[in-house]
């Protein structure tokens, strides 16, 4: 285990220095859009919050901390601030293999891909999505998350937004119920699986969903991709823990303790397993963790781009 | 031998939650969470009930194994926020650091 | 599973035999087709029959039909215990249209499958089952024995048991007497502030109930009186009251600080209750004639030993109901609390104390005894207090430590939460490893400290500082061995009054037209006490109503063709009055025989083993019919 610390202090010092949590600038991060056309003008912006984005760098680094956990380097990394140089910054980004950055962008093509085909409203502007701050609002610096979304809100207001479209729990969570608390700033917030409105095609796909606890049980929505996927003629299998009781990937521990998250994953991979169809997640950290033990999962964003390609 | 300092309870409004006292140590958080670690959360409560301060500042990365999954939150049949109550304590103890 | 095989009896009695399955908790230990099987090759039973719960409708239909058939004209069941079914059975027999009495019952469950396996069990069964056959054969007819009622009830003790019961009784036009050892009414409930869980005013809730027994003409109120004695039986008593002026130090007080006052009679005095009339100047004596009795002498509270906990050590360490009567003369809101002025920063309220005592771990008290039982108020009227105490002051810090919470009441979980929200702090501690209170040295901290090893901090020892310890104190019944004695009134081992059955018959003794009200049977509170002294002015009610009361006839009979007037009989009768010598002519002479007077007779028996000339029986239980059971029970068994 970590210094959690060392930990927050340096995500807190990226955030302020560069308002990214890795320090790493967000242009470098967020170019997802670059290959998709996208409208620049609708009633909703898509507000990716760049979760998703983040992935495979939280992949790499927690990696090099879970090889480091428990060992004497440990200790080491604390005083060497070593965190900071190697796990950060343009260090990073250059260790992040390019192929799982692309792995990730194609996720959020498909969202878009989804959206139009719904006919939702929607637009994207790069300048405008942020990173809502909320890992910070869970390690509990209230003050450095409360600067930044403070920014966030601003930024957002004074370019006219007030309808959002969201791609993850957390980002969800952070604008919908913290943000207005926080900040003021009141938006509409909505995530992208509710605004599906795709033509069913004939299918016999099964699959295990794994609620994410935002949607689950802070937002109580997991009904609502459920649903969505049934309009589809897609079948969900049932799952042990679900819904308002559903079970923790174990991937907010990983900053912390890389151990504990696959310990806590493992369990519920145990779960999710259990029905033997496929998995499937519909937040950026449930993905990431449950992959890194080894399970074949696909977001929920692939299915229903699945049922687009007619 | 510890001395009970009731005023902790009472210090930790300020970082968000009230509901400490609410809890009535059952249990029901610490069977579900799924840490399965040492009586977590209600350990920590507890620590709260009776204002060991120190004890949880002592031990404060263990807060940080806390998922903030919400389910102890979910089934406390208290509603003592759990959960909440947890992210309350890591506000109090990284603000304690700063300060230090 | 009903098989019949009728075999034709001639002139012989018939006697039917029912065994029941008790859904397996006979039929998984006593072959019961087989005892069947057996019952029905004996020459005096007609006909056999077995159900899964022969208690059912259709069990007791079977019986039914039998008998209005004519297939049986006497009936066994054999089932369980007696005293759960045997009312039940009589009565089915009775709506068939024949004498309840002709009934004999076997209880092959609790004697035989829950303590027997195997074929024992099954031979055991049949042995059973064979002499309540036997005896069948040799039962008569009988009649209930009618006895006059007086019209009139009289209750002993004027809390809300009593006033409760006195006013319902009244209500349906029967004449009360209502006896008050002290010159209040109210009882324990007058010397509470507001009570769980609704919060309303002890005070309120006494007062409407005394002006409704006051103003009612049918009731007349004796207050300072106590029966000294007490004569007959269901529906003819006879008491006698003692009226004396008041001697005890606290009562005379109380009647001071009244007259102070200038408080007439009605009038509500705080801790005391309502003052009924002027107390007597001098002794004096009252006899009344009654037809039943509702006793509602209530309870006291625990006095906690010199040491227990600091009772009686240090004079910060007091009872619940100590602390209640200072609050009433104290400000009911502020920072902090103050108790003849003194502020209390810190109270810790201990639970369970003189309650759920355990052998070996807790002393005895003065009469040997311990109170094993739970109080069941303690913690709800606690945790009202400690949630008002924080809410009405909030720089007082509140602690209680506890064993169990149990809030078992509608509403009473509610406080428990509510006191936990206003912050209260508890803390739990194993009955062996009691609470200490230590008194500290040092002038300027708190008075006292409490230590107690705390199960919900995993065993750690905790110390919390006190400016008062309040003690939780239990319910104990008042001592009322006086009438124990006049009346032959049974105590559970926890000393409180016992009922016949704590669900069939909760509020009758076994003495008939005696009944219960409120907590001289257990510890309730005062809805629990309300539904109780209702019970009972229900059952004194519909006893009184017809004018007469039926007994069961099982009562000695003497007879006169054999009594040579030995007089033994009367030497050992158990209860006085039943049993008498008296001149009577029989075949033109006077003679001293004896004679029954059966609503006095227990049918105890205590006379038909004495009597040289085999002159007196117990109807339903004679020798005879004893006699054939025996014999059954001493052939050999009915072989399948
Ligand atoms: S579930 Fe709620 S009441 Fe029970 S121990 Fe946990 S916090 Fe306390
Ligand atoms: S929120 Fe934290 S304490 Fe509560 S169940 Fe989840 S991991 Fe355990």
């Amino acid at each position: 285990m970590y210094r959690p610390r060392d930990i927050i202090e340096t995500i807190a010092g990226n955030l302020r220095r560069t308002r990214n949590p890795f320090g790493i600038p967000n242009t470098l991060v967020n170019r997802w859009w670059k290959d998709a056309d996208l409208p620049k003008n609708g009633e909703a912006l898509l507000f990716t919050g760049l979760m998703y984005q983040f992935v495979p760098y939280i992949e790499t680094a927690t990696g090099y901390l879970a090889k480091f956990e428990d060992t004497p380097w440990a200790e080491y990394l604390r005083y060497a601030r070593w965190a900071p140089s190697t796990l950060s910054g343009l260090g990073l980004a250059l260790i992040t293999p390019g192929r799982d950055k692309r792995k990730f962008n194609r996720t959020l093509q498909n969202i878009a891909r989804i959206l139009t085909a719904s006919r939702a409203s929607f637009y994207y502007r790069p300048e405008l999505d942020q990173y809502s701050g909320v890992l910070l609002y869970d390690l509990g610096d209230q003050k450095t998350f409360e600067n930044h979304a403070h920014w966030v809100a601003r930024r957002l207001t004074s370019a006219g937004v007030k309808k959002l479209i969201t791609v993850d729990p957390h980002t969800t969570y952070a604008l919908k119920e913290l943000y207005p608390k926080i900040t003021g700033a009141h938006f509409e917030v909505t995530p992208y699986f509710e605004k599906i409105r795709i033509p069913a095609r004939k299918t016999d796909r099964t699959v295990t969903l794994h609620d994410p606890c935002f949607y689950g049980r802070y937002l109580g929505l997991s009904d609502v991709p459920a649903r969505a996927l049934a309009a589809l003629g897609i079948q969900c299998r049932k799952v042990e823990q679900s819904g308002a009781f559903t079970h923790c990937c174990g991937g907010p521990a990983e900053s912390i303790s890389p151990k504990l998250a696959g310990e806590v994953g493992g369990r519920r991979l145990a779960q999710l397993s259990a029905p033997g169809a496929p998995i499937v997640a519909m937040c950026p950290i449930c993905l990431g963790n449950l992959r890194k033990l080894g399970a074949d999962v696909e977001d929920l964003s692939s299915i229903l781009a699945e049922n687009l390609a007619a | 031998m510890t001395a009970l300092n009731p005023d902790f309870a009472e210090e930790m409004m300020k970082y968000g939650e009230d509901t400490a006292l609410a809890c009535f140590n059952c249990g029901t958080c610490s069977a579900i969470c799924p840490l399965l670690h040492d009586h977590f959360p209600r350990k920590l409560i507890r620590y709260i009930q009776i204002g060991a301060k120190d004890r949880i500042l002592e031990n404060a990365a263990e807060l940080w194994k806390c998922l903030h999954c919400g389910l102890c939150t979910q089934t406390c049949p208290r509603e003592a926020n759990p959960g909440e109550i947890i992210l309350s304590l890591k506000r109090m103890a990284v603000e304690n650091w700063r300060k230090s | 599973m009903t098989e019949e095989k009728r075999s034709p009896k001639a002139e012989e009695k018939k006697v039917g035999v029912y065994i029941c399955y008790c859904g397996g908790n006979i039929s998984d230990h006593v072959d019961v087709e087989e005892v069947r099987n057996r019952m029905e090759k004996l020459p005096g039973v007609s006909v056999a029959r077995t159900n899964m719960f022969m208690c059912s409708d259709p069990g007791q239909e079977m019986i039914m039909e039998d008998l209005k058939s004519g297939t049986v004209d006497r009936v066994v069941v054999a089932s369980c215990a007696p005293s759960l079914h045997e009312t039940t059975f009589r009565g089915a027999i009775s709506r068939a249209g024949t004498n309840p009495y002709v009934y004999e019952h076997a209880n092959i469950r609790e004697q035989v499958s829950w303590v027997h396996h195997g074929t024992p069990a099954t031979d055991k069964a049949t042995r059973l089952v064979a002499a309540a056959a036997a005896k069948a054969e040799q039962l008569n007819p009988l009649e209930p024995i009618r006895v006059e009622a007086t019209r009139h009830a009289t209750v002993i003790g004027g809390g809300v048991a009593g006033l409760r019961a006195a006013k319902d009784l009244a209500d349906r036009g029967i004449p009360v007497t209502l006896v008050e050892r002290s010159p209040f009414l109210g009882g324990q409930a007058a010397r509470l502030d507001r009570v769980a869980p609704t919060g309303e005013r002890a005070a309120d809730i006494v007062s409407e109930l005394a002006a409704q027994v006051l103003e009612n003409p049918a009731v007349t109120v004796h207050t300072c009186s106590r029966v000294t004695d007490f004569s007959g039986y269901i529906g003819n008593f006879t008491l006698t009251l003692q009226k004396a002026p008041p001697q005890d130090a606290e009562t005379l007080e109380a009647l001071e600080t009244a007259a102070a006052q200038g408080a007439e009679p009605g009038a509500f005095l705080p801790l005391a209750g309502v003052i009924a009339e002027d107390p007597p100047a001098s002794p004096a004596s009252v006899t009344v004639e009654t037809g039943v009795v509702v006793l509602a002498t209530g309870f006291r509270s625990y006095t906690p030993w010199k040491g227990e906990y600091g009772f009686g050590e240090s004079p910060q360490v007091i009872t619940l109901p100590d602390l209640i009567r200072q609050m009433t003369t104290s400000p009911s809101s502020g920072e902090q609390l103050r108790l003849g002025g003194r502020p209390i920063r810190s109270i810790v309220f201990i639970h369970c104390v003189g309650s759920r005592q355990i052998p070996g771990i807790h002393p005895e008290n003065a009469s040997g005894t311990l109170n094993e039982y739970c109080s069941r108020t303690c913690c709800s009227a606690t945790l009202h207090a400690t949630g008002r105490i924080r809410r009405n002051f909030p720089g007082t810090r509140v602690y209680e430590m506890y064993r169990d919470i149990r809030t078992y009441g509608r509403g009473h979980e509610e406080i428990y939460e509510q006191a936990s929200r206003e912050g209260v702090v508890f803390l739990r501690f194993e009955p062996d490893a009691m609470p200490e209170v230590i008194p500290t040295e040092e002038a300027d901290t708190y008075p006292l400290r409490v230590k107690v090893t705390d199960t919900l901090t995993f065993g750690e020892e905790l110390e919390v500082p006190a400016d008062l310890v309040v003690l939780a104190t239990g319910m104990e019944p008042n001592d009322v061995s006086d009438l124990v004695d006049m009346m032959k009134l049974p105590k559970g081992a926890d000393g409180f009054l016992l009922e016949v059955h704590p669900k069939l018959r909760p509020v009758e003794l076994p003495v008939g037209g005696i009944l219960l009200a409120g907590t001289c049977q257990a510890p309730f509170d005062i809805g629990e006490t309300c539904n109780t002294a209702g019970a009972a002015a229900v059952k004194a009610a519909a006893l009184l109503a017809r004018g007469y009361v039926e007994l069961d006839p099982f009562v000695a009979e003497v007879d006169l063709s054999r009594c040579a007037g030995s007089g033994a009989c009367v030497d050992a009768c158990l209860n006085e009055g039943a049993l008498a010598m008296v001149d009577m002519e029989v075949d033109g002479k006077t003679v001293r025989r004896a004679q029954v007077t059966p609503a006095l007779c227990l049918g105890c028996g205590a006379c038909v083993a004495v009597c040289p000339e085999n002159a007196i029986d117990v109807a339903g239980m004679t020798l005879k019919q004893y006699e054939a059971m025996v014999d059954s029970i001493g052939s050999e068994p009915t072989a399948a």
